[in-house]
């Protein structure tokens, strides 16, 4: 088996313009400014009640949200700017520090019985971290795998049975997803439950969407959703889950009281809604209602109408995020770009999903609305890391137009030649 | 591109493996491939979420909504205050405060409390922050003692008050797992507002965890500590009128006297306030809020004047005193006429303001329940409450009974109205009211009494064995002669006895409009009525009554006839004054005819006398009025004799004034007296009723004789070394008035000191002799000015400070001197001479 000798790295400067904004990507970013204004607004109407009888200031969460969004823009100019083979040279050593960052979290304080943040003046949840870093190694490490390609047919070699196995399983798939098992494992200590299956999902996603396996990966996913009854019947013996799953009824009587509040408040929300600020659920009613349960309060205040904009405003980002994502440059930008949509949608869908009881009470938050952070932080840096793949995607459109308008002249010149000479060339 | 594959080379395809190129894009097909199924997949999720949401919102919202609403809506009472309750004169008697209950929830006070996670279970343990939870509980129960909030520094931390407040506040602020413990109740605004300027500012302090510039560590932390409103009924003279007022119960409901036979009116209707709450179960801003108002009760303006009531009870306690009553007293003032009762008094009583406490009673109520061990003796019972029996099925008394109880029952009653006692020779007003308007008997019949008197096996005997002789009526009635009324008794016969019994409204309760009044009645039907009954029953000795009963039928005897409804509450007023119902007098119906109750106010008027005869009813004699009245001293049959062998007694005694016409009645009753020298009421409960009269009625302006005495002198007695309220009797019946000069001490039942004009002097009638019980030399003060001025207000400025007035010369000019030069410093009660001309 022949393979292409690798090409000595190029030189690149680490920050830099990344190219022209292509018009979807202007779009994208509109439909961002529209999500984050209106988390914004819908934390805040959230917020400001438990904020004032639990904190003592209605705009405790508020606050500290705002700030955490400056940061967040800055950091997503930043990560903008950076050039994508820095940081794919960087996920190596950004793996070991999140493995360190995942170890130091399990010897912190614990809360409500789970190691989640690391307090290093300001407070972390590591497995956040994780996640993006993971978005970038898996798509790195799908990215780098080596590939079956066409041969000229007149060779007559056939790739056997077993090596083709070999290459789709072991190359495309395991190694890619090997980095994954300790973080997993470290995972399931803090415990994190919504965090493993979120990152091993958003893995997936960039595998199955990367063409990485290919059938064999759409036929795992697939049987996964078909077992995924199953699964979660056999997950029932580990006992911090027990708990959860037990209330994942639709007996009322046995829910947690969570789900049931937030029942009450999507249910009392009705087609219009009670109008924004005027939540009863909220009144402290409602549990996590500033974090992982705020969509139930956009529900309950807005009502089914505001609900399916607020779907539909995601739908639209991902697909434009994702369109973005397909037209990168590269196979790199494109499987990060995946990832980075893949969590987005991951977390929306199961967000919605908890809140509205369809899928069992895990702790996932909503993207730009739930308070939190370190997680907004980092979708910022990733929407930073998207803005980067939209530019250089538009970039290295541009340069295959010129490219291929070079070549078409080339050869029209060519073709001129042979056809016509130039009277003036003085043959 | 220009060599394009073929179709056969397409079956065949052959692969080689190569390093990924970094530049390289995923192929076409994959991408729009991966890009459509990527798409596919989020609009299938956004279906999916988009349909949960679709079930919940729509298809089941209302069911959400219901149950939603269950648990949002607060549905909160709004408190109506209760109304207040005035004497005649608009004295508050009785009025409604908030108060605050000061309550913490422990469970959300996070800095009382460190929290630890246990490694094995993960489960966080609180553990009590000593320091922050002593520093917090001083600081609030400082607060709670301050009285205003503000004087912290004046409270005494060494006090037993404080600790037991201080245990109190760490005790409930130390249990962690309850999220409501009360810290106080019956706190005022001003404690409240400065307990929660302390936790606000303690909660500010400790929002963030900080270091202070020397260096104390702020740990972050919040205390919760909230208050709830309430109201206390106030009772600002306390241990006055107490059984007639009665008090409210815990949950603020009239419990006994006018509090619970009036607590529909007092206490109004509640409203209601149904809004949005919290899960803390506060009510939250809420537009649709529906709120029904409290209807405010109304307020009770009573028939008893504070004044009388006051000087009715100072002398009842006076009597009860120095008399050694064991079984209280009790008076009454009423309006003959309208029913309405002006004083009503049960003595010793209770301060209604703390009703549960009988520690200043215990003597009595020790003596009481002993007194009569067939009503108060506590049984041994089993846990079914079913009584435990001897071998001869005899009840076993418990060896260490809890009377609690039974001494809170005792001391609330109102003795007028609860207690049933034999009205003795004082029903012999009844019994001649009997005989004269059924015509068996005039002013002028005559029985012979000789001492003793046999009815079938029973020989009868008149108080001292005395044999009185051939009397009339009017004799009888003043010798309290037994045999004469037993022979009137028997003219009349057993069904006029009773039909007249029964027509007094002696069977059946007076309709006052006051709880507890006792409908068990003891008395003889007219079939049970034999011989000795009806003897026995003639001067008061065989039906047990009640004291109103006694007061109701008397009034019938004297104003004309007619039985009227006693009421203490004159009229209901609405929070506004707008009088809502007015209770006038309600005539039951006319007992006896116009002319029989003539006869019986001469014989009453003729027991009591004129100031010139002694014995009788002459201790109630206040010269100027024309007053009539009968004692009795009736013996406790029914009841455990007392240390000497004798029955107990009771010593009562009804007086009506102005005796032509009467307005008002008096009534005194004191239960089980135990003076060294006497049972008799004439001696016992006649000068009290004289005190009393002497002093309401010149307040309530009642008619006098229309005898001129203003030139009549009278020569002072000696009243030193004699006990005080007989030394006023003999004032009274004298024609002088008197004036006890308060002094430090308490002047139940003691002995004049001191008296200003002395013995001997002669004074005109109707000055005024000071008489001290504390001191030896009186006391001075200094005489005005009050020349130029009219005699009448003359008279007046000299009164007021507290001297004599005598004028000479002609009243209707202004003054032109006086005989104690103004400015000089006399004696009080000294005669001033002024000249008028």
């Amino acid at each position: 088996m022949a393979t292409i000798r690798r090409k000595k790295s190029e030189s690149f400067a680490i920050l830099s313009s990344p190219g022209p904004w292509p018009q979807v990507l202007i779009n994208w970013l509109a439909t961002l400014a529209v999500i984050i204004v209106f988390g914004l607004i819908m934390l805040f109407s959230a917020s400001y009640t438990t904020g004032y009888l639990r904190m003592g200031d209605s705009f405790y969460y508020i606050k500290s949200q705002v700030f955490c969004l400056g940061l967040g823009f800055a950091v997503m100019l930043l990560f903008s700017r950076i050039d994508h083979r820095f940081l794919r040279r960087m996920v190596g050593p950004g793996y070991v520090v999140c493995i360190v960052m995942l170890i130091a979290v399990l010897f912190s304080a614990p809360l409500n019985g789970c190691r989640r943040w690391l307090r290093i003046g300001f407070t972390i949840q590591v497995s956040e971290i994780a996640k993006f870093e993971m978005i970038l190694l898996t798509a790195h490490l799908a990215a780098k795998a080596p590939h079956l390609e066409k041969l000229d047919p007149a060779s007559g070699r056939r790739v056997p049975a077993g090596q083709w196995l070999y290459q789709r399983i072991v190359r495309e798939l395991i190694v890619p997803l090997l980095p994954l098992i300790p973080v997993v494992i470290l995972l399931m200590l803090e415990p994190h439950m919504s965090g493993i299956v979120l990152t091993t999902a958003i893995c997936g996603t960039i595998l199955l969407l990367g063409g990485s396996g290919g059938i064999i990966t759409w036929a795992g996913g697939a049987s996964a959703v078909l077992l995924l009854r199953t699964v979660l019947e056999h997950i029932d013996s580990i006992p911090y889950l027990q708990s959860r799953l037990d209330g994942w009824t639709h007996d009322l009587s046995k829910m947690t009281d969570q789900t049931l509040q937030s029942l009450y408040a999507i249910g009392s929300g009705g087609v219009t809604g009670l109008g924004l600020g005027n939540s009863i659920e909220k009144q402290l009613w409602l549990p996590e209602s500033t974090n992982d349960f705020i969509f139930s309060v956009v529900c309950e205040e807005l009502g089914f109408v505001g609900a399916v904009i607020v779907i539909l405003l995601f739908v639209l980002f991902l697909v434009q995020g994702l369109w973005l994502a397909f037209h990168a440059e590269n196979r790199y930008c494109t499987l990060v770009g995946i990832g980075i949509m893949a969590q987005i949608a991951w977390q929306v869908f199961c967000n919605i999903a908890v809140v509205t009881n369809t899928l069992p009470n895990t702790g996932i938050s909503l993207p730009f609305f739930s308070s939190g952070g370190t997680s907004l932080i980092l979708l910022l840096a990733e929407m930073g890391v998207m803005i980067n793949i939209g530019r250089g995607g538009e970039r290295a459109r541009l340069e295959r137009e010129n490219l291929r308008a070079l070549r078409e002249q080339r050869e029209k010149e060519k073709s001129n030649n042979t056809i016509r000479l130039d009277p003036n060339m003085g043959y | 591109m220009q060599n394009k594959p073929s179709n056969d080379q397409h079956k065949n395809i052959y692969y080689r493996l190569r390093r990924s190129d970094p530049h390289e894009r995923l192929s076409a097909r994959l991408r729009h491939f991966s890009f459509g199924a990527a798409v596919f997949f989020v609009v299938a999720a956004a279906g999916i979420v988009t349909h949960s949401l679709y079930n919940i919102q729509i298809k089941q919202g209302a069911t959400f909504r219901q149950y939603a609403a269950q648990q949002q809506l607060l549905d909160s009472t709004i408190q109506a205050t209760r109304g207040e309750i005035y004497d005649a004169s608009g004295i508050t008697l009785a009025s409604t405060s908030v108060v605050w209950t000061i309550w913490a929830d422990p469970s959300y006070s996070t800095a009382l409390f460190t929290s630890q996670t246990v490694e094995e279970t993960g489960e966080a343990v609180k553990t009590v922050d000593e320091t922050t939870l002593a520093d917090v509980s001083r600081q609030l129960t400082l607060r709670l003692l301050s009285g205003d909030g503000e004087s912290l520094d004046s409270v005494d931390t060494s006090s037993a008050e404080y600790q037991t407040q201080y245990q109190t506040v760490h005790d409930a602020l130390s249990k962690n797992g309850s999220s409501y413990q009360v810290l106080a109740t019956k706190v005022n605004n001003a404690v409240k507002l400065s307990i929660e300027k302390y936790i606000s500012e303690y909660n500010k302090d400790h929002a963030k965890a900080k270091t202070l510039e020397d260096g104390t560590v702020i740990k972050k932390g919040r205390i919760s500590v909230s208050s709830s409103k309430s109201f206390q009924r106030d009772y600002p003279y306390g241990a006055f009128a107490a059984s007639v007022l009665g008090f409210c119960n815990g949950d603020g409901e009239g419990f006994y006297g006018l509090e619970k036979s009036y607590n529909d009116t007092l206490a109004g209707v509640n409203g209601r306030t149904i809004t949005l709450r919290n899960a803390y179960g506060n009510a939250i801003a809420d537009a649709n809020a529906t709120t029904y108002a409290a209807k405010d009760g109304s307020n009770l303006v009573l028939s008893l004047d504070v004044n009388v009531q006051e000087v009715v009870e100072r002398y009842l306690n006076e009597a009860i005193y120095a008399n050694t009553v064991e079984n209280r007293g009790a008076a009454i003032v009423m309006n003959v006429k309208t029913g309405a009762i002006l004083a009503m008094a049960s003595k010793p009583d209770f301060d209604p303001n703390a009703p549960l406490d009988f520690s200043e009673n215990l003597a009595y109520l020790n003596e009481q329940v002993n007194a009569e061990p067939e009503i108060y003796t506590i049984y041994k019972k089993d846990a079914n409450g079913n009584y435990l029996r001897d071998e001869q099925g005899k009840k076993i008394p418990e060896e260490d009974p809890d009377y609690t109880g039974t001494y809170r029952d005792i001391q609330w009653k109102n003795k007028t109205i609860t207690e049933l006692y034999y009205p003795g020779s004082v029903f012999k007003v009844i019994t001649a009211a009997m005989g004269v308007d059924s015509g068996k008997a005039t002013y002028y019949t005559t029985f012979n009494c000789s001492g003793a008197y046999g009815v079938a096996k029973e020989t009868y005997h008149c108080a001292g064995k005395k044999a009185h002789g051939v009397q009339n009526l009017a004799e009888a009635l003043r010798n309290s002669c037994n045999i004469y009324f037993i022979q009137l008794g028997q003219r009349l016969g057993s069904s006029a006895f009773y039909d007249y019994f029964d027509a007094f409204g002696f069977t059946e309760r007076t309709g006052v409009d006051l709880p507890n009044e006792t409908g068990m009645m003891k008395y003889y039907t007219k079939s049970q009525l034999g011989e000795v009954e009806l003897s026995s029953s003639s001067f008061g000795q065989a039906m047990a009554v009640t004291p109103l009963q006694v007061c109701t039928a008397v009034s019938a005897a004297v104003n004309g006839g007619y039985l009227v409804t006693p009421h203490v509450v004159d009229k209901i007023t609405d929070q506004n004054g707008n009088v809502v119902e007015e209770i006038g007098a309600n005539v039951r119906r006319q007992v006896i005819s116009k002319s029989a109750s003539e006869t019986i106010r001469q014989i009453m008027e003729y027991e009591v006398g004129d100031g010139t005869t002694t014995g009788g009813g002459s201790n109630a004699y206040v010269a100027g009025y024309r007053i009539g009245g009968k004692s009795g001293t009736s013996e406790q049959l029914n009841m455990e004799r007392r240390a000497d062998g004798d029955y107990k007694k009771v010593a009562s005694f009804a007086a009506v004034l102005p005796a032509n016409d009467p307005e008002i009645l008096v009534y005194v009753m004191l239960d089980d007296p135990n003076n060294a020298h006497t049972d008799y009421s004439s001696i016992l409960a006649a000068p009290v009723v004289g005190n009393i009269i002497s002093e309401i009625a010149p307040y309530l302006g009642i008619a006098t004789d229309g005898i001129d005495r203003s030139q009549n002198t009278v020569k002072v007695p000696n009243l030193v070394g004699k006990e005080w309220s007989n030394a006023q009797v003999s004032l009274n019946t004298k024609g002088l008035k008197h004036q006890l000069v308060e002094s430090e001490s308490d002047q139940t039942a003691a002995v004049v000191t001191y008296q200003y004009p002395h013995a001997g002097a002669t004074v005109a009638s109707g000055t005024t002799i000071y008489l001290y019980t504390d001191t030896y030399s009186g006391s001075h003060t200094e005489v005005p000015d009050v020349s130029g001025k009219s005699a009448d207000f003359a008279r007046q400025m000299l009164t007021a400070a507290g001297l004599n007035c005598q004028v000479a010369g002609d009243s209707a000019g202004t003054v032109q001197s006086q005989s104690e030069a103004a400015g000089s410093s006399v004696q009080k009660g000294t005669v001033v001479t002024i000249t008028c001309g």
